[in-house]
């Protein structure tokens, strides 16, 4: 009935009722897409709290073991971790680019794009493991376990508490956000995600987003005090 | 009539600016390249004081780059920018009262192993040692 009507006044087809991707309680695509963002940035603002919890703890434990944070800082591979801040922000560039060329329906180049990005943040994941690898061998550890020479117990060890729950929580982030990439891409090549409905490749491409906007304050604070 | 459609021509404009061209994310990508680099320099120079604030206050600009241009910020009329306003001034209130009160609150409570001189009171009649009135 409700597409007869469609059909018969001739528009509304293209974004309003009728359109298969519409919820029956949104007037338009338009609408529905602005209401999905909101939700979208209603949960980033809640990730990013749960971040900021975590750097005032870690701004809180800096401020009283100054001089120990210094000391556990310079043991962290300064190179890796400039190298896997490139390979995010590279990463975050080319997620832009792809919601940028779902739009002109251009399925090849965010097919190509999204996998580019996703091999980066893989690459991410792959230089962080190598880190750990090395923390863990040379005693760099959370907590009681801290036994890293040239480095104070007190203080030391709080650093790499704050290390391990930071980098651990965003590399899980990654993880989330690489399988989220996956799905957009998986949408686009079965042609359920285009022009008109790129919500998942924008909803993809937010996550990504913000795990390198997460980032880019992790790096200053953990490799650089 | 014709304010009707310049209206939706309007709206239809605004969330065309709301989505960058392939050449500003090229843009803010080599910005974002740069102050990367900037802040391996400062990593690399000899760190003081102020080493810290620098690389933050770079990772501010970064971060804002990221937000307003990759996650299409900048020229969004919607309600975004106020869940994102409203996740740093929360943050902002938590690291400024956390750091006040890590600065300037006074000692309250003795610390472990310090022993305090505890006055010893002499109770009144007819509960202490005092005597009677006649």
């Amino acid at each position: 009935m409700a597409a007869e009507a469609v059909a018969a006044t001739g528009h509304g087809a293209e974004t309003g009722p009728g359109h298969p991707k519409l919820a029956h309680h949104y007037e338009s695509l338009e609408r529905q897409a602005h209401a999905n963002r909101f939700g979208v940035w209603v949960f980033l603002g809640s990730e990013s709290l749960l971040f900021a919890v975590l750097f005032a703890s870690y701004a809180q434990y800096r401020d009283i073991n100054a001089s120990a944070f210094a000391l556990a800082s310079r043991h962290l591979n300064l190179l890796l971790g400039t190298f896997n801040t490139l390979l995010l922000i590279s990463s975050s560039f080319t997620v832009a680019l792809a919601t940028y060329y779902i739009k002109k329906n251009n399925k090849k180049a965010v097919l190509t794009l999204i996998a580019v990005s996703m091999l980066m943040g893989i690459g991410f994941i792959v230089i962080k493991g190598f880190e750990w690898t090395a923390d863990f061998n040379e005693g760099a550890l959370p907590g009681r376990f801290f036994h890293l020479e040239g480095v104070p117990f007190q203080g030391g060890n709080l650093f790499f508490t704050c290390y391990f729950l930071l980098t651990g929580l965003h590399g899980a982030h990654v993880v989330i956000g690489l399988v989220l990439l996956t799905w957009a891409a998986l949408r686009v090549q079965h042609n359920t995600a285009s022009a008109s409905y790129d919500l998942p490749v924008e909803i993809a491409g937010l996550y990504w987003h913000l795990v390198d906007l997460i980032w880019i304050f992790l790096y200053p604070l953990l490799y650089l005090v | 009539m014709s304010n009707h459609d310049q209206t939706a021509e309007h709206g239809g404009h605004g969330s065309e600016s709301s989505h960058g061209s392939p050449l500003q994310y090229v843009i803010v990508w080599v910005l974002l390249l740069i102050g990367t680099f900037l802040t391996f320099t400062v990593a690399e120079l000899p760190r003081g004081e102020w080493t810290l604030p620098i690389a933050l206050l770079i990772a501010t600009c970064k971060g804002t780059l990221v937000a307003l241009f990759f996650m299409h910020l900048y020229g969004d009329k919607g309600l975004p920018k106020m869940v994102l306003l409203t996740a740093v001034t929360l943050f902002v209130l938590l690291i400024t009262l956390l750091m006040t009160d890590l600065h300037f609150r006074f000692p309250l409570v003795t610390p472990r192993g310090v022993e305090l001189p505890i006055p010893q009171r002499v109770l009144p009649p007819p509960f202490g040692p005092g005597t009677p009135e006649k």
